[in-house]
């Protein structure tokens, strides 16, 4: 408890010596204390809105301790006051949402019976005391107040959090539901048509409809392709949010990865009518998850064949002796700059152009991994302009581009 | 007479899948990738008898389209038939005021039927073609 900070009591009496003695009893149980001898004085100090971090005390403020600006952390309230009564201060602060939190100690000398302390804590009040009272039993009653409040805030912050886990829950299984469907209905929809025809076509299907047929199964296919890569890309979504990529690492030549991934991509470059060319100058050894980096590479190329506008595709490696650098570069519809953060947020979905049809979370995806790694991606681009998206990656294990502690450990 | 669809939606495969097993059913079928391309093709002439709309595109979502449409005078009576991933699509039908609103993944006998009753029923215009 003695490595806690200081709390402020608000100590409201309209009697200089009793006031002064409550003072004294306050400061020697290690309060720091604020003083009001009115009502209206009362509430304004307990509405004084709390001071920016930093901010440094006023010289010569008319209140004991400091700091003097900040509002109380508990009150020390005597119902008998000149202007407002006790009772009255009680429930306008408790009335109000900025001070309704603090916890109220009412005391009097004078209405000591049982339905002046029942009125005073229907007030509001959180506790009462009948002067005479020891200096033990306020600084008790007040601790006591005090951790409960605390106690308090956390099972609201809790709740909060809780909260916020469960919309982000909510909002992932939503886009991941529509992600899944797209796919699905395609799927479906050739299939079905499949069906008929076949049934049109009685036991002996004419020879030009076969290759249509087939068609439709390839196109089928395709997306059941498709949904594997998106479960996948939903677990990678989920697994990130507990911190859990599960990166291996090895001593991998980034060269040989970029030369795999691009010649895989060889057919949809040609599809998407795109030269898709791959520019490196020798072996570049790092410590990587290989399989992860394919991931990013394949993601980044991925998209700059569908929005390449049919452009040239480049990608770079380059290196230094700390660090790698993969360029992905297309010549398409480009990202506007106002999206340049945006486009790796999780569900960022028909804000930027590069977000729909299921690719929202392949940058986010990508994103997770390169900081996993220690490493930094970003994007420069303009609308109309192309995108050219650059990863960074440490080449040493255990190093960090992005900070010290971004480094996720190999499983 | 061949009935005609235009098929709204930004997903390149639903799209051409759409219009490849409508084709098949006899439909005459034009696609558009997003909401504004929609427009921009009915404003140019086109006048499908039934409008298949998605509701997540970018540039314009399936809402705002449908808005638009509402305010032509000459484009406001297509009816349209909602297709969408999104479980509330069912509550939109009436906001949107929509012949019908079929979730997906629709299944094409589904599809058929909802085109049908549209086509078929009393009071369904076909709007003429404006003067080249």
């Amino acid at each position: 408890m003695s490595a806690d900070p200081r709390h402020r009591v608000l100590n409201v009496n309209d009697r200089d010596a009793t006031r002064y003695m409550v003072t004294q009893m306050l400061r020697s149980a290690r309060f720091d204390v604020l003083e009001a001898a009115t009502g209206e004085e009362a509430l304004a100090v307990a509405r004084r809105p709390a001071p920016a971090p930093g901010t440094p005390a006023p010289a010569g403020s008319p209140l004991p301790d400091a700091p003097p600006d900040a509002p109380p952390d508990a009150i020390v309230l005597d119902v008998r006051l000149p202007d407002l009564n006790g009772y009255e201060v009680c429930k306008r602060l408790k009335a109000d949402p900025a001070t309704a939190s603090i916890p109220i100690l009412m005391t009097s000398a004078a209405y000591v019976d049982t339905e002046h302390r029942v009125e005073g804590l229907q007030s509001g009040a959180d506790a009462y005391l009948a002067q005479p009272f020891e200096p033990s039993e306020l600084s008790a009653v007040l601790r006591t107040l005090l951790r409960s409040r605390a106690a308090e805030r956390d099972a609201q912050r809790l709740t909060e959090e809780l909260t916020d886990a469960i919309r982000i829950r909510d909002e992932f299984l939503s886009i991941a539901a529509h992600e899944l469907r797209t796919p699905l209905m395609t799927l479906q929809l050739q299939l079905d048509s499949l069906a008929r025809g076949l049934d049109r076509a009685g036991s002996a299907p004419a020879a030009e409809l076969l290759p249509k047929l087939r068609g439709k199964v390839d196109t089928a296919l395709r997306q059941t392709g498709r949904l594997t890569l998106l479960v996948d890309d939903l677990l990678d979504v989920a697994r990130s949010a507990r911190g859990a990529l599960g990166i291996q690492l090895e001593e991998v030549d980034l060269e040989r990865v970029v030369q795999d991934v691009v010649e895989r991509f060889a057919p949809e470059a040609a599809r998407a009518g795109s030269a898709l060319t791959a520019s490196t100058r020798g072996p570049v050894t790092a410590c990587v998850d290989r399989l992860r980096i394919e991931q990013v590479l394949t993601n980044l190329i991925s998209n700059a064949l569908k929005y390449g506008r049919g452009q040239p595709v480049a990608v770079e490696l380059t290196s230094g002796p700390e660090r790698a650098t993969l360029i992905v570069r297309d010549h398409g519809i480009g990202i506007s700059p106002t999206d340049h953060a945006r486009i790796f947020d999780r569900f960022e979905r028909a804000v930027s152009a590069r977000h729909y049809g299921g690719l929202g979370l392949g940058l986010f995806i990508t994103g997770r991994i390169v900081e996993a790694h220690g490493g930094v991606i970003r994007v420069d681009s303009a609308l109309d302009q192309g995108a050219a998206f650059v990863v960074e990656l440490p080449r040493a294990l255990g190093r960090s581009i992005a900070g010290p502690e971004r480094r996720e450990q190999s499983a | 007479m061949s009935r005609s669809i235009l098929v709204v939606d930004d997903d390149a495969d639903v799209r051409s899948s759409l219009q490849e097993v409508l084709e098949d059913e006899g439909f005459e079928v034009t696609v558009a990738g997003d909401g504004q391309e929609a427009l921009r093709k009915l404003d140019g002439g086109l006048a499908p008898d039934v409008i298949l709309l998605d509701l997540m595109m970018p540039v314009m979502d399936g809402i705002q389209f449908r808005a638009k449409q509402l305010a032509r005078p000459r484009l406001c009576s297509i009816p349209v038939v909602v297709l969408s991933a999104q479980s509330h699509v069912r509550d939109l039908h009436h906001q949107m005021r929509c012949a019908g609103a079929l979730r997906k993944p629709v299944r094409l006998q589904e599809l058929l039927e909802t085109l049908g009753r549209i086509q078929g029923a009393p009071g369904s215009r076909r709007l003429p073609r404006p003067e080249a």
